[in-house]
């Protein structure tokens, strides 16, 4: 696994990404069926994963419906990490 | 001349069977095109299909289907075999799947729909092995009959239905827009010149199929006139933006429509690093329709954009609505969108657009939907339907020959809107010099990134949670130009003095509301009971509440 990537993500969707930043964010939360972040705020999710880790998700895996938490997210990342 | 809308695909396809209707780019980068012989020959499977589940000349079918060719085939399969298509949303993933079948199966015995077309991940979503829904029978598109079908002999007349849009809302308020062939046609034919469409012409969309301009421009139009559409899907936009520009580059494409959030979106979330060497120069219409167009979005756009091709001519405006098909009115190179700053004193409390020069502040910009189309007129009315002049603001009300047959089996509401052949269409809005400005709305409706929402279902929603005090909600619109859309504002009283703010509470809001609606609430605020202001009759106010928001959190007005 990525070291660190589960904090960091928590921080960055806490923080900028979330309609609610008081709402804790942890690796099983719903993100997207929660109704804490819209699906126009995943690009930034990906633009983070890309910039902070390195690792480009592609499109057709980069689903709402496969991003809703961040275990999901890491899971993501793993797959793609050495593509 | 064809009188109807089957007969203008198989005259294209008699004449140029291989000529391209629709590309469809998929998100892993297949592209599945689809010709008019395509078109026909699985349109025939699809309308065998659903012959053979009873549907008859005239019957409603739902289609419920991703993006993907046979979308476009299964809604003109249903034409060919004389059927009324409905294009309905594909259920999103956080939806509450109980909430969403009961919802859907209400509509089905409402409207008396005879055939759902869908996938088998929709189906299993609203229960496995379902082969019945409300009134209708399933047929998934996946499991149509490899034989090859014939045409349908049925010939449907000009007057007759061709299909159904609905419009957004919970079952209780969605309405359908019933649209004969002969509207369809006379939309497209007078909408056509105004584009200065060719057949060289290559229209490009990522907007969804439910929504009017998805159908109706990016999928109706290019059937009629034979300007071949790259469609991208909707959900691969909105993680992925650039691919709208990729597809552009690659495929030379020309036209487009987009809300105004897009042209936001684009300018600020495509990353360089995604567009690399793409050109745009080959565009010559960026159509900004369906919700409030800002003049301070195409400014941001060409910005961002010149350098690739982008030119001021090619951003142009529209105002549309179903209830006319489509187009009332279009800017476009010929007539370029107006651009106007208002006295804002006199806009806000008179309703009189009197311009100002660039010096004189306060002022408020709005920018024009461009000039009437062929056969088309408005009129600015007041409360009592009274003509008011040029430069006052009034409800906007429409005389065109495009107009909707009804909203299906609801003549109650149907009366209110349609009128001695006007059709009242709850827009502000005033005329200048031939151009249409719209300015705001009369009807309780939020736009938000061109999506629908009546702020009654959301309301509605809130109510009911737990803890939330019932009938104190209020869903308010705010304007936000830096995202070049509205803000979704939720302003609820809570039972209990402790539950003011609660996180656990507000995280009920939220959940609730995105499984019942597929909405995110912006900004929530729980607040104590008899904050929300009520008018003498009891009813919850939204300007007052708006207003009261402003002042308490951000410490300004309106």
């Amino acid at each position: 696994m990525v070291p660190d990537a589960p904090e960091k993500l928590a921080r960055f969707i806490q923080s900028e990404v979330a309609k609610d930043p008081r709402q804790p964010v942890m690796a099983a939360t719903p993100l997207i069926s929660s109704g804490l972040v819209d699906s126009f705020s995943l690009i930034k999710v990906l633009a983070f994963v890309e910039d902070e880790f390195g690792i480009v998700i592609p499109d057709e895996a980069a689903t709402a419906a496969a991003m809703d938490s961040i275990e999901q997210i890491v899971k993501l990342m793993d797959t793609y990490a050495n593509a | 001349m064809p009188e109807t809308l089957k007969e203008v695909v198989l005259e294209h396809y008699r004449r140029e069977p291989e000529r391209l209707y629709v590309r469809c780019l998929m998100p892993d980068g297949a592209v599945a095109p689809v010709t008019y012989a395509d078109l026909v020959a699985r349109g025939s499977q699809f309308a065998a299909a659903l012959e053979a589940r009873g549907a008859r000349k005239g019957d409603i079918v739902i289609v419920i289907l991703p993006h993907s060719a046979d979308l476009f085939c299964a809604f003109f399969g249903a034409v060919l075999g004389g059927q009324v298509p409905s294009i309905l949303a594909p259920p999103s993933f956080k939806l509450n799947r109980e909430h969403y079948r009961e919802e859907l199966e209400a509509l089905l015995r409402r409207i008396d729909a005879r055939v759902v077309v869908t996938d088998q991940e929709t189906a299993a979503l609203v229960g496995a092995n379902v082969d019945r829904l409300g009134t209708a029978t399933v047929l998934l598109a996946g499991e149509l009959p490899p034989d090859a079908a014939a045409v349908p002999e049925v010939s449907p007349a000009a007057d007759d239905l061709v299909l159904l849009q609905h419009s957004s809302g919970s079952t209780g308020l969605k309405k359908g827009v019933a649209l004969s062939n002969r509207a369809v046609l006379q939309q497209i034919r007078n909408y056509a010149p105004t584009l200065r469409l060719a057949k060289d012409d290559a229209i490009v969309s990522w907007l969804p199929l439910y929504h009017d301009m998805g159908l109706i421009a990016c999928t109706i139009l290019p059937a009629v006139t034979g300007v071949p559409v790259t469609a991208i899907s909707p959900l691969q936009w909105v993680t992925r933006p650039s691919v709208l520009l990729k597809a552009i580059s690659d495929y030379r494409c020309t036209l487009t429509w987009m809300p105004n959030f897009a042209y936001e979106f684009l300018a600020q979330r495509v990353r360089a690093s995604q567009i690399g060497e793409v050109r745009l120069d080959s565009m010559r219409a960026w159509i900004n329709c369906a919700e409030p167009t800002i003049a301070q979005s195409h400014r941001r756009f060409l910005e961002r954009f010149e350098a690739l091709g982008v030119t001021r001519e090619s951003l142009w405006t529209c105002y549309a609505m179903a209830e006319t098909v489509f187009a009332v009115s279009q800017a476009s190179e010929a007539a370029p969108a107006r651009i106007e700053r208002l006295e804002r004193e006199a806009f806000q409390t008179r309703g009189a657009a009197i311009p100002v020069g660039e010096d004189r502040a306060p002022a408020v910009e709005v920018m024009s939907g461009g000039v009437l189309l062929a056969s088309t007129q408005v009129r600015i009315v007041d409360e009592r339907r009274q003509e008011l002049e040029d430069r006052r603001v009034g409800e906007i009300a429409i005389h065109c020959d495009s107009l909707f047959t009804g909203y299906f089996s609801d003549p109650e509401t149907t009366a209110k809107a349609l009128s001695d052949g006007w059709y009242y269409s709850g827009d502000l809005g005033y005329v200048a010099d031939g151009h249409v400005f719209i300015t705001g709305r009369k009807k309780d409706l939020l736009i938000i990134a061109g999506k629908n929402y009546y702020p009654q279902d959301i309301e509605r929603v809130v109510s009911a949670v737990p803890g939330v005090y019932p009938g104190r909600v209020v869903a308010l619109g705010l304007d936000d130009p830096s995202i070049g859309t509205q803000r979704l504002i939720v302003l609820a009283e809570v039972e209990t003095e402790s539950q003011v703010d609660d996180p656990a509470l507000a995280a009920a809001v939220r959940t609730e509301l995105a499984g019942e609606l597929d909405c995110v609430i912006d900004d929530l605020r729980l607040l104590p009971h008899m904050w929300l202001l009520k008018t003498s009759s009891g009813k919850i106010a939204r300007a007052p509440n708006l207003h009261r928001f402003l002042e308490t959190f951000h410490g300004s007005r309106t």
